[in-house]
């Protein structure tokens, strides 16, 4: 695993919750700024490529089935999400920063609309 | 791991770009471009004409004074607008280059990345550009200033180890500055451009501004011998840097051409051993060591020697070799059969020197891929400053272990190297740093950093054999190499 098949991987994730988010549309407008976030950081924020192989990282892990799409396993699939982040974002700390702290925010938010679908709102 | 899509197969018969327009050439002489990881042919590139360079040398004259008269605020929009396309095509370029030098995915965008903040510059142009005036400087009511202007046509003779960047140290500045140029992609590398060139097209530069010819030695020969162009920039190995020097000057051009190196990596015992060693890894593995800022030769004190020996096999030991555009690989194969060929013999030549390997990247084959260019890191200790695989630049996924007694050591066998491109010391005391800094005899100074790469706005730098000229790449140094200052003197009567 490289940062930069991590930063795939997180991309991955937005799309998705791009695709299934049409009908919530706040929600998905909000995917759709963090994909560009992390499209953005892969291109301008990583001023070193840090060669050095990252262990420890499941992918599997962060998949969640989504054939249905309710709102249990919206939730599910935002706070699956926010471990993503935050595991990632320590895996990255000491080879890139500024990527690890855009990983803690998104870690953030990905909590904080996992609250709002519990909530309803 | 899935590959990222190729964004061809194949890019058919190249063409060159002049006066606006693409041209097939006249040459019957075809070159096979190779995907080093895959071994296919991926294009055929001409080897343009002597009348096709002199044509496309007279286009760039003849742009050259409208070009020149073109104020410097619409030649700065022309740099906003190819800046735009640019990165809307980010990922094309980024892929195409994984696929004709071989490095990964990663490197190609941070090169595409590095090749735009060269653009990005050049867009400060307006304020860069601007001369200084006094008045009265010359008397009583006598003026005096000093101007910037251009002086027609430029042109770049490129490597193959950064195929967009490197032409980006010097036409963005060439051009905003009001020169118009012409550029010759590596013949091992020509793909890049090309894609590059359909975007200039598209961001519609005047007829005849930029130009782009392909070709080999004998175009390289006939820019640097015709009267027509005023200057030459070059990046490539210092035998072939010399020439360059030698022959431009003969011809009253400018000059800058960037040589080899042979950088080393001083580790005192002080040294942050984690980033120290995923700094040096990327630095002397990364673009699989083919790199002019490569770190070479590891000097390590006494006191980090074992722990950095053992840290450095470990990580090292763990890099995944193989074809760029999948994601999970750390290192592509070296730019050709031939290159993989002269650093085996680098390293069976250390071999017989004296030199032990902790790791042995000779011999690695990857799972689907033809062997012909793929090499694994090679380590190698009981390195001594005398021998051949210390002192030549080999340009490959190789890095020799000393021992040095301390700094000072350390400093004699850098500044001992006939090359001067890149030094870098780690160590958590700032009295050292300093001394490294102030004594060093390398352009490109890293302290904790072990690729110490200037950003757009600085200078590229180079001591000794590693670069002939006074005027460097990128930053302040480019555009006084593009333009010339005019003093001038005035008095009303």
């Amino acid at each position: 695993m490289t940062l930069g098949s991590l930063m795939s991987f997180a991309i991955v994730l937005e799309k998705t919750a791009i695709e299934f988010s049409e009908s919530l549309d706040k929600l998905g407008e909000a995917h759709r700024k963090r994909w560009r976030f992390l499209e953005e950081a892969r291109r301008e924020k990583l001023n070193e490529v840090t060669l050095e192989p990252i262990s420890g990282f499941e992918a599997g892990k962060y998949l969640v089935k989504t054939d249905s799409i309710t709102s249990t396993v919206r939730r599910e699939f935002e706070t699956t999400s926010a471990g993503f982040y935050r595991d990632a974002a320590g895996l990255v700390r000491s080879m890139a920063p500024e990527i690890a702290r855009l990983f803690e925010r998104l870690a953030k938010e990905n909590e904080s609309f996992a609250l709002e679908l519990g909530t309803g709102q | 791991m899935a590959l990222i899509p190729e964004v061809a197969k194949d890019y058919g018969l190249l063409k060159n770009y002049i006066n606006g327009e693409w041209v097939n050439s006249n040459s019957d002489k075809v070159e096979n471009v190779v995907n080093p990881a895959t071994g296919a042919t991926i294009a055929k590139m001409p080897l343009s004409t002597r009348d096709e360079v002199d044509h496309a040398i007279k286009i760039a004259q003849e742009a050259w004074w409208s070009w020149r008269e073109t104020p410097p605020i619409t030649r700065v929009r022309m740099m906003f607008k190819i800046k735009g396309i640019l990165e809307e095509h980010y990922e094309e370029i980024a892929r195409i280059t994984v696929q004709e030098n071989g490095k990964t995915i990663d490197e190609a965008r941070g090169e595409t990345r590095r090749a735009i903040e060269n653009v990005e510059v050049a867009t400060g142009m307006t304020t860069l550009q601007m001369g200084y005036a006094l008045e009265d400087g010359a008397g009583f009511g006598i003026d005096e200033e000093a101007i910037r202007q251009p002086l027609g046509v430029f042109a770049c003779i490129n490597p193959f180890n950064f195929p967009s960047m490197i032409p980006f140290w010097f036409w963005p500045y060439a051009v905003a500055t009001g020169n118009t140029y012409i550029i010759k992609p590596s013949r091992q590398v020509p793909i890049t451009m090309q894609y590059i060139f359909n975007l200039i097209d598209q961001a519609g530069f005047p007829p005849g501004v930029i130009n782009l010819v392909n070709g080999s030695r004998e175009v390289a020969d006939i820019l640097m011998e015709h009267t027509g162009i005023k200057g030459i920039s070059f990046v490539g190995s210092t035998p072939v840097a010399k020439h360059v020097y030698r022959k431009c000057a003969e011809n009253g051009k400018r000059v800058q051409a960037q040589g080899g190196a042979k950088n080393c990596h001083l580790v005192l015992d002080d040294a942050t051993i984690d980033g120290t060693v995923a700094n040096m890894i990327s630095a002397c593995f990364g673009c699989a060591g083919q790199r002019c800022l490569a770190g070479s030769n590891i000097l390590a004190t006494p006191g980090i020697y074992d722990r950095l020996r053992e840290r450095l096999l470990d990580r090292t030991s763990r890099l995944k070799v193989g074809y760029g555009l999948d994601e999970s690989v750390n290192m592509g194969p070296v730019i050709s059969p031939s290159a993989k060929k002269k650093i085996i013999e680098y390293i069976d030549g250390a071999l017989r020197e004296g030199a032990k390997p902790i790791l042995d990247g000779r011999g690695l084959t990857v799972n689907g891929y033809p062997a012909d260019s793929f090499l694994g890191p090679t380590i190698l200790e009981q390195v001594t400053p005398g021998m051949t695989i210390a002192r030549e630049e080999v340009f490959g996924p190789v890095i020799a272990l000393l021992k040095v007694k301390d700094l000072e050591e350390g400093l004699e066998i850098i500044n001992s190297s006939n090359f001067g491109n890149a030094a870098t010391i780690y160590t958590q005391s700032g009295p050292a740093a300093r001394e490294f800094k102030y004594r060093a005899q390398a352009g490109n100074i890293g302290i904790n950093v072990g690729l110490p790469a200037p950003m757009a706005y600085f200078p590229f730098g180079g001591y000794k054999d590693s670069f002939f000229g006074d005027l460097h790449a990128q930053g302040q140094d480019a555009l006084n190499f593009f333009t010339e200052r005019k003093v001038v003197i005035t008095r009303w009567f």
